[in-house]
């Protein structure tokens, strides 16, 4: 999955410094960590630069009526720089600012607001305008950065998005760029069953298995159980489609997670397709390098 | 891992001291390959240089844009003067 993390990291870092990905793709050769480390000290000190001239514009925002401060944001500030001075507003101001912004600016702000910086002003915002701000991004295919606040977003707020996006497919790249694995396992586990099951089915139906794989790789033993049975219960090309994505990519070794802690008799299903296909020595491969072995050998049994 | 070229390593220098990057950032350019470090360089001058802009735009911008009233009280706050 390192390649896939290193990809969404140096898509970020080009974000950030408002060229074309491509530019920096020569980053994807560092780990994803590294790349993630060096961005995030890359945006405290861009913002440092002009901390000053943030604060100062901030202040306006205790002088001047709210509409006027929403109408000066977007007509004089533009989103790069009200981005970072709304990381420098009391955050009760800088709701009553949000409330005058219109849809396309309030996402524009958003791409350009550091979560970490805002994180008091992002919890503290009404569901509504979280929405209006979610639903214009995901109109713009925006995942990045919708992913770069589900650190910081209230739960009613995360809970209300996740209702208010229809396409599982729009989730599963949410999910796929969120840095932070216990904020990803929350809002996997904000997902009823039928969103769950809709992210396999995008998977299956538009090619995208990576990112699925990349999701259950950083959930608990218990959503990757459930991931897994949801999978038993469909039909059987949506598993040759899944398994010949691990063979294109190697992703075997995450590939097993679910398997092993899904429902037993699911299991047993799951080994007699496995055990007769023509993956058998990949999934052994795979299980004697992570340790599962052990717990597979008895269900596979020998080497035919 | 190939470091960062003796000609790159200027320039990374130049970077890390500017921005007062942290050690552990800075290692990072000097990870990188020269032409790579180089690339990622001209990205930030860029991204710098656009951020200076946009912040004297918008400290400009704000005076134009407040009602005759208050343009003391905001000329103040933005140029205490």
């Amino acid at each position: 999955m390192s390649t896939l993390e290193a990809r969404a990291e140096a898509v970020k870092l080009a974000r950030l410094l408002a060229v074309d990905p491509e530019t920096l793709a020569c980053t994807e050769t560092q780990a994803a960590a590294q790349t993630r480390a060096f961005r995030v000290a890359l945006t405290e000190s861009l913002f440092d630069q002009h901390r000053s001239g943030f604060q100062r514009l901030a202040g306006l925002a205790k002088l001047l009526p709210a509409a006027l401060t929403a109408k000066l944001a977007e007509k004089a500030l533009g989103a790069m720089v009200a981005g970072r001075v709304a990381g420098e507003m009391e955050p009760g101001r800088a709701v009553e600012i949000a409330k005058h912004l219109p849809a396309p600016f309030l996402a524009d702000l958003t791409v350009q607001l550091d979560p970490q910086a805002a994180a008091e002003v992002v919890g503290r915002m009404p569901v509504e305008i979280v929405l209006k701000a979610a639903l214009e991004l995901v109109r713009r295919a925006d995942y990045i950065t919708m992913a770069r606040f589900v650190d910081v977003l209230a739960e009613p707020a995360l809970r209300a998005v996740i209702e208010a996006i229809p396409s599982d497919e729009a989730l599963l790249h949410i999910g796929f760029f969120v840095e932070n694995s216990a904020s990803l396992r929350a809002l996997a586990g904000l997902l009823p069953e039928r969103r769950l099951l809709g992210t396999l089915r995008a998977a299956h139906e538009r090619g995208i298995w990576p990112e699925v794989l990349a999701l259950i790789e950083h959930l608990g033993p218990k959503l990757q159980g459930h991931y897994g049975d949801l999978l038993a219960d469909e039909p059987p090309a949506m598993l040759d489609s899944l398994l010949a994505a691990a063979q294109a990519h190697g992703f075997w070794t995450t590939l097993l997670l679910p398997f092993l802690h899904m429902r037993v008799d699911n299991q047993k299903r799951l080994v007699a397709v496995l055990g007769a296909g023509p993956y058998r020595a990949e999934i052994e491969a795979a299980a004697r390098a992570d340790g599962s072995w052990a717990k597979l050998e008895p269900m596979f049994g020998a080497k035919a | 891992m190939v470091k960062a070229s003796r000609t790159a390593r200027p320039a990374v220098d130049s970077l890390v001291a500017r921005l007062r990057l942290p050690a552990t950032a800075s290692q990072y350019l000097y990870d990188l390959k020269a032409a790579d470090a180089a690339k990622l360089l001209t990205a930030i001058a860029g991204a710098e240089a656009a951020q200076q802009k946009a912040v004297d735009a918008a400290i400009k911008g704000a005076l134009d844009h407040v009602p005759m009233l208050l343009r003391g009280p905001v000329r103040k706050m933005l140029f205490g003067d």
